[in-house]
Order: C-alpha cells, then sequence, then structure tokens
C-alpha cells in the first residue's frame, strides 16, 4: 500500500518519462492504511449491492460454454470494469504483470522503442521520437498516427493502455501500422525495442548569451538536474534564459513544486483541492537559483501536468511570459497506490489551481505570444517558437 | 415506438438471444430466475480480494463523484464477463431488459411510432400508421424533447422509450420541435397497446406467395401460420420465405417455424462442450411441408434464421437464394437476476441436421445473387427476382 503523489502520467510519459528512483527524496510517499477486510466492513453500500454480481458470476461458472477465466484473470477485469464507471481517464487499474513493465522507470530507463505519444482526439499520436532510440531509427515522425500495434486498433485506447502494449521486452518486436499525415495508405513498421534511457534535461548557450534550458519531464532526477544545468548556465552570465517546456507530459507534483521555485523566489506555486474541497497550498521553496534573470517560457500542446504547473506558477507571477500554443490542460493529480498483489490502481485525488486560482483541468494555459508551429517548419527544421523566444530577450534587454 | 428499437436492439440484442426451447415456451417462463441473493461474501475467492483493495481505495480517495453502489455492481458485472472474451455473453440493465422482453412479446404499450438517436436528440422516424402517436399529428422529423414534465435531453434512448411508454389508457404528454415552427408544440397522446407483428405477407404474381420474418418472436409461429393458410386459401402454389436480415431471436420459434415446412427428423443440434448434444425434432401438423420453397438470406441472417434455412437445405426441401449468412451458431440462456437485470451466458453451439457448424461460418446459399450498388439505387431486388425465376422455372 505504497503510494506516491505524482501527476497523471505514466501514460503520457511511460514513453518518456520515469518514476524516479528517489521516491524518497521527491516524490510523496504516503502510507495508506490497508484496505479493511471484505467481511469486516460491512458499512459499504457496494457490498450490499454487490450479490447480483456473485448471482451472475456462479450462473456464468456453472453455464459458460467456453474457457473460464482464471480467479485472478476474472478479479482485473471487474476491477477495470469498475474503474470504468467512474468515468475517469486519469484513474486506472494496472495488473500485476504490466506494472511490473511500468516500474521499470523506476531505474531511469525502460524497455521500449522510445516514442513520446499522446491520445488526441482518440487518435494515438507520436509526439517525439526520441533521440537515438529504435523509433526514431525506424523514421517515426512527430505527427505519425498508429492506428494499430501488432494488427490490434488502438481505438478507444487510454494513452496508457497503448503504452503497455508498445512497450516490452528488450529484443522482442512491436508492429506498428502508421498513417502519416498528407499520405493516402497506411503502412506498417516493425521496431525491435530495446533499453531506452530517458533523458532529464538538456542545457546549452546560444548566440547572442541565451541560455536555454530543454526539461523532458519531472521525474526523479529532474530538480538536481535543472540546479545543476543552471548553476553552469549562469556562470557563463546569459542575457536571459528559456526554458522548453514543450511536449513535457509531466511527472511527480512535488518536483514541480521543486522545479518552478527555481525561477520563482517566493509565494505559492499551486493549490491542491482534494475530496470535500480540503486545500493545500505548495508555497516556493525559497532556494531558486534563477529568480531575477529575464525568463521565457515554451509551451505547446504536449506541455502537460507538472509542465503546466510550472508554466501557470511562471505566469501567475509576471516572472516570464510564455510563447508558443495553448497547453495540454490536465490538472489533477493520482496517487498510485500499490495493491496487495502488485497490481497498481492509480486514483484521481485532487485538482489544482494556478496561484491565481485559475483551473487547468481541461482548460489549458493560454500563451501570452501565440506562435504556432507548422508541419513544413517541423520538416524544414525552423523552430519559430525559439526564434520568437530570443527575439523577446533581445527586446527585454533593449 | 417499437420499430426502430426493436432494429436497434435486434442489431444488438436479439440477435444474440436465442433462449433454449427447453427452458420451456413462451412468456418469460424461459427465463431461468434466481431466488434469493447469496450472501455477499459467500463463493468470494480469495483473489477476489483485489478488487475490495481497489474498491476501497476508490471509495476513499476518489476526487470525482462516485457511480452508485448499482452502478458500480453493474460496472464490475460487464467488466468481468469481459474475461470471458465472448461477445454473445452479456449483461443487461433492467431497462435494458424489459425493452428487450416487450420486442419479442410481439406487442407493448406506447404511442405507436419509431424513434431513434440522432446527435443526442430523440427524433421521431416515423408514427406507426393507425397509431396513437399518428392520431394527434406527431410526424417524421418531430424532436421530442421533453415527455410529461422531464427533459430528455442526455438521456439514452432507451431511457426515453420507456418514459414514452407505458399502460394503455394513461396519456403521455410530449413536447416536441419541429423544423419551421418557432416554438416547441406540445401533444397530448392516450397511450394504445401496439401489435408489433413479425410476419408480413402478400401474394405476388405467378401464384407465388411472399412471406417476410422479421424475426423469431413469441408470436411468430402463430403470424407464419396465418400467412400460410391465407396464402395457400388465394391459391399459392409456392412460396418465397424472406430470412435476409432477420437477426434471429428465440430457438423454440426457430423449431416451430422450420417445422411449418418440415415434415420430421431433426432441425438442429444444440452441443455443449462436453460433448453431449441434444437434438430438436421438427414437430408434426406443417402447414407447408410439400409446397415449392425458396428462402431468400443475406449477411444479416443471423442465429434462429441460420437454424431455419439450415434445416430447409439439409432436408432438400427448398432452395436458399442470396448470399451466405451471418454465422452465428451459438446458443445463450437468459438469466433474470433478482434486481430485474439479464445475463445472456453462451451455454453451447448449434449444428445442422447434417452436424454443421455455424459459427463463423455461416451457411452458403445454393444459388448466390449478390446486391449490387445499383441495385438499391434503383430499389431493385434480383435476389427476389432470382426466386421468382426459380420457382417459376420448377413448373
Amino acid at each position: 500500500m505504497r503510494g506516491c503523489l505524482r501527476l497523471m502520467t505514466i501514460a503520457l510519459l511511460a514513453a518518456l518519462i520515469t518514476a524516479s528512483s528517489f521516491l524518497a527524496g521527491f516524490a510523496t510517499q504516503r502510507n495508506l492504511s490497508p484496505a479493511p477486510d471484505v467481511v469486516e466492513d460491512s458499512s459499504s453500500a457496494l457490498e450490499e449491492e454487490f450479490g447480483v454480481f456473485w448471482e451472475a458470476w456462479h450462473i456464468i461458472e456453472r453455464e459458460f460454454y467456453g474457457k473460464l477465466p482464471t480467479a485472478q484473470e476474472m478479479t482485473y477485469s471487474a476491477t477495470r470494469g469498475v474503474v470504468e464507471t467512474l468515468d475517469d481517464p486519469y484513474t486506472i487499474f494496472v495488473d500485476a504483470a504490466h506494472a511490473e513493465l511500468l516500474n521499470d522507470d523506476l531505474s531511469g530507463s525502460f524497455e521500449g522503442i522510445g516514442a513520446v505519444i499522446d491520445m488526441r482526439e482518440g487518435q494515438l499520436v507520436i509526439v517525439s521520437p526520441l533521440q537515438s532510440t529504435p523509433a526514431e531509427r525506424a523514421g517515426l515522425r512527430a505527427g505519425d498516427v498508429v492506428t494499430d500495434i501488432d494488427g490490434q486498433s488502438t481505438e478507444g485506447l487510454s494513452r496508457f493502455e497503448a503504452i503497455i502494449r508498445i512497450r516490452g521486452r528488450k529484443g522482442s518486436t512491436v508492429r506498428l501500422t502508421i498513417q502519416r499525415p498528407g499520405d493516402e495508405e497506411p503502412f506498417t513498421l516493425e521496431i525491435v525495442r530495446d533499453r531506452i534511457e530517458i533523458p532529464t534535461a538538456e542545457s546549452r548557450m546560444l548566440d547572442g548569451d541565451i541560455a536555454t534550458l530543454k526539461l523532458f519531464g519531472f521525474n526523479g532526477r529532474a530538480a538536481p538536474a535543472v540546479r545543476s544545468a543552471l548553476q553552469k548556465l549562469l556562470a557563463q552570465e546569459p542575457r536571459g534564459l528559456i526554458l522548453d517546456l514543450r511536449d513535457n507530459p509531466g511527472g511527480f507534483l512535488p518536483v514541480a513544486v521543486e522545479v518552478a521555485s527555481q525561477f520563482i523566489a517566493e509565494g505559492l506555486i499551486l493549490t491542491e483541492v482534494g475530496r470535500g474541497d480540503v486545500e493545500r497550498k505548495h508555497p516556493a521553496t525559497r532556494d531558486g537559483l534563477a529568480t531575477e534573470i529575464p525568463l521565457v517560457v515554451l509551451v505547446n500542446q504536449g506541455t502537460a501536468s507538472a509542465s503546466e504547473i510550472v508554466a501557470g506558477a511562471i505566469q501567475d507571477h509576471e516572472r516570464g511570459l510564455l510563447i508558443g500554443e495553448r497547453t495540454f490542460g490536465k490538472g489533477s493529480v493520482q496517487i498510485t497506490n500499490v495493491l496487495d498483489d502488485g497490481s497498481n490502481l492509480r486514483v484521481t485525488t485532487a485538482r489544482w489551481f494556478t496561484p491565481s486560482g485559475r483551473q487547468i483541468h481541461g482548460e489549458g494555459l493560454c500563451p501570452d505570444i501565440e506562435v504556432a508551429l507548422t508541419d513544413e517548419d517541423l520538416a524544414a527544421g525552423r523552430d519559430l517558437q525559439l526564434e520568437r523566444a530570443i527575439e523577446v530577450l533581445f527586446s527585454h534587454e533593449g | 415506438m417499437r420499430g426502430i428499437l426493436r432494429i436497434l436492439t435486434m442489431a444488438v440484442v436479439v440477435a444474440v438471444i436465442t433462449s433454449a426451447a427447453f427452458l420451456a415456451g413462451f412468456g418469460t417462463s424461459w427465463f431461468i430466475q434466481t431466488q434469493g441473493r447469496p450472501a455477499v461474501a459467500a463463493g468470494e475467492p480469495d483473489e477476489f480480494g483485489v478488487f475490495w483493495e481497489a474498491w476501497h481505495i476508490i471509495e476513499r480517495e476518489f476526487y470525482g463523484k462516485l457511480p452508485t453502489a448499482q452502478e458500480t455492481t453493474y460496472g464490475a458485472i460487464r467488466g468481468a464477463i469481459k474475461a470471458l472474451d465472448d461477445p454473445n455473453t452479456i449483461f443487461m440493465d433492467p431497462q435494458v431488459s424489459e425493452l428487450e422482453s416487450t420486442d419479442l412479446k410481439g406487442k407493448f404499450e406506447g404511442i405507436g411510432a419509431v424513434v431513434t438517436m440522432e446527435e443526442g436528440q430523440v427524433v421521431v422516424v416515423a408514427p406507426m400508421e393507425g397509431q396513437p402517436a399518428q392520431a394527434v399529428g406527431i410526424r417524421a422529423g418531430d424532436i421530442i424533447i421533453k415527455v410529461d414534465d422531464t427533459e430528455i435531453v442526455d438521456m439514452s434512448l432507451t431511457e426515453a422509450v420507456l418514459l414514452i411508454r407505458g399502460p394503455k389508457g394513461t396519456t403521455v404528454r410530449l413536447t416536441i420541435l419541429r423544423a419551421g415552427e418557432t416554438a416547441p408544440l406540445v401533444f397530448e397522446v392516450v397511450r394504445g397497446e401496439i401489435e408489433t407483428p413479425t410476419v408480413a405477407w402478400r401474394l405476388m404474381e405467378f401464384k407465388i406467395g411472399y412471406i417476410h420474418l422479421a424475426l423469431f418472436g413469441e408470436q411468430t409461429n402463430a403470424e407464419l401460420r396465418e400467412a400460410i393458410q391465407e396464402l395457400k386459401q388465394k391459391g399459392a402454389k409456392a412460396l418465397i420465405l424472406d430470412l435476409r436480415n432477420n437477426p434471429g431471436g428465440y430457438l423454440n420459434s426457430s423449431v416451430e417455424v422450420s417445422s411449418q415446412f418440415i415434415k420430421d427428423g431433426v432441425i438442429a443440434y444444440e452441443s455443449w462442450s462436453d460433448g453431449r448434444e441434444r437434438p430438436f425434432q421438427a414437430a408434426r401438423g406443417g402447414l407447408a411441408t410439400e409446397i415449392p420453397l425458396a428462402v431468400l438470406i443475406n449477411k444479416g441472417s443471423a442465429s434462429a434464421s441460420e437454424i431455419v434455412a439450415g434445416a430447409i437445405q439439409d432436408h432438400e426441401r427448398g432452395i436458399l437464394i442470396g448470399e451466405r449468412t451471418f454465422g452465428k451458431g451459438w446458443v445463450q440462456h437468459v438469466h433474470q437476476l433478482s434486481d430485474g437485470s439479464t445475463l445472456h451466458v453462451t451455454v453451447a453451439q448449434w449444428l445442422t441436421s447434417s452436424r454443421q457448424q455455424i459459427s463463423d461460418e455461416g451457411i452458403a446459399p445454393d444459388i448466390e445473387v449478390v446486391l449490387t450498388e445499383e441495385d438499391i439505387e434503383n430499389s431493385r431486388d434480383s435476389q427476389l427476382q432470382e426466386a421468382v425465376d426459380y420457382l417459376r422455372s420448377q413448373g
């Protein structure tokens, strides 16, 4: 029953993000009391009504023509059925076998193909292939729609389910059917899975003394990585800093607070509102390294969850301008519970709001300066959003 | 009300029914009524503890609105059934169960309008001829927005239909949007008993009798017998039995229907996974066991339709014309659970009298005639035409 507080995720992130090996450090660890035993807890309304379930199941056991599933398979399936009635895409049950596959993230790497994916309007979309991974070598491109995984349609899958299907042991093969925008016919790629090292942050100095810091996710290594990158960048006395949160699907909530606090000296980072409207304020940690330097933040529709916490706090504190496109709009918090048999239950437990009280869920953040990136720009390797950010930092100086 | 529903539910529901004949006759007696409820914890396998562990976490921590205990239980049942990986084993909540059973009964109490769901709105497809809805002036295309004082926006079609239906003689007030009208119209309709025949017939030229079976419900055999008698009286010398797009219905109804055409012998076998078999024998007293016969089938002919078509083919009693059938050879038992919901469980498969398996294969026609796009555009029924030509050629 150990849980870690995290924002959404493995879904968006599994391809990219990783839960950290530092649960102890950054993610809030929660010790949940064990579930009451069924027989003892007769107070639950569900248990009063649940007789019909066994009525149905005993008939099936007695009469069903085909092969009966094991008690475990039936249990998992029933649990998924209940989770579906909650009508919340972020509350997810993952059985023990698959939970293990995803917990590989803890080591900072996982076995898969190395592509960031997202479900957009019911379609499984490649947000970006990671550099030097099987996904990139196979020629996957940003914007590709994956219609089938190993011959099974991706329609109606959650991101999470899609990730579970794409991932697998190093050396095994996954077959993806791809519909590329502009192409008439879909095509199929066979990709051999490999161990994917998950990048955390990337920093460099651009011409004109502009520092850029790209953050890939908010895993347990992210906060120290951001701090050490900032130390190196600031030592070169840049005139401004670009924080790139594009296609960053999020991660742990406490890590988001830690990262936002590098840029915001003091005050509120976010407010979490849980069951019964119980509020929990998350203030800045007051150990920021880059609280004064001119700052702009790059965002797009792949900027989700923990990324939106950071971008939203920076916007509300008027600490820097957001440039790019409207963000994803994921403003809920999940707790991952490890159940007795090793399966995982991730439950949405709260919503969060920006310091000024804005709700992000389903809305996203509107950039201060909207700059869209077209497919042609992408193909030509032109980054108009980055160019605009540089312009803004120069004009700030002037 | 019922026409479209029938099509809808038939498509998803009745297509998978074919309750077993040995469950006894018509009506609801073929349901298996389970008395009493098992104690909650009784018979729970140890593995199921994880379910409760998960549920208690959700109950304690989930941020959104929790479903009711009933919704949760139904969610768990639907989930558990998915583990069977059998599209024909299904769970229906009490409302859907009620509609399904009235669909097969051959009559219901309501206003007599065919409705469908379009873009979240309940739309009248057509008022039924001579029924209350037509009498008060409800028209095709009308959008029903309110039933008595209940807004039906966001309701499922099933829920809306059950609201509109009600005991014969009672009044229902419908608020309707109609194209061209600026304000909503209000109609008061006195509900009646609406019969929904499953058999339609007519005498065609060349003294060929045409009989169409929409599905295999409780009244189908009686209606069929009436049809055969009337057609024979009018001088029919040959029959066309149209089973196209007939999704099935009760298994016992299909045996009765087959028995109108087949004098004796086995109609079909029910076959269990343990190897046991049960033959269904033709009942004596068929009204059309000699007359030349052609049967129209297509890929919408499923289940009970395939039993009839298969028996007629095996007994060389008639010729099958059209397209290969759907291929649904599974038998479900329908259990009514203690709260009014129903569970359809696949218990057996059935085989034709020559012990051919139907599932996935379907039944191939003796004369294949595929409807072309052009036929459909010109409303030309080349399959029916082939049947007529065939029967004429037989003298």
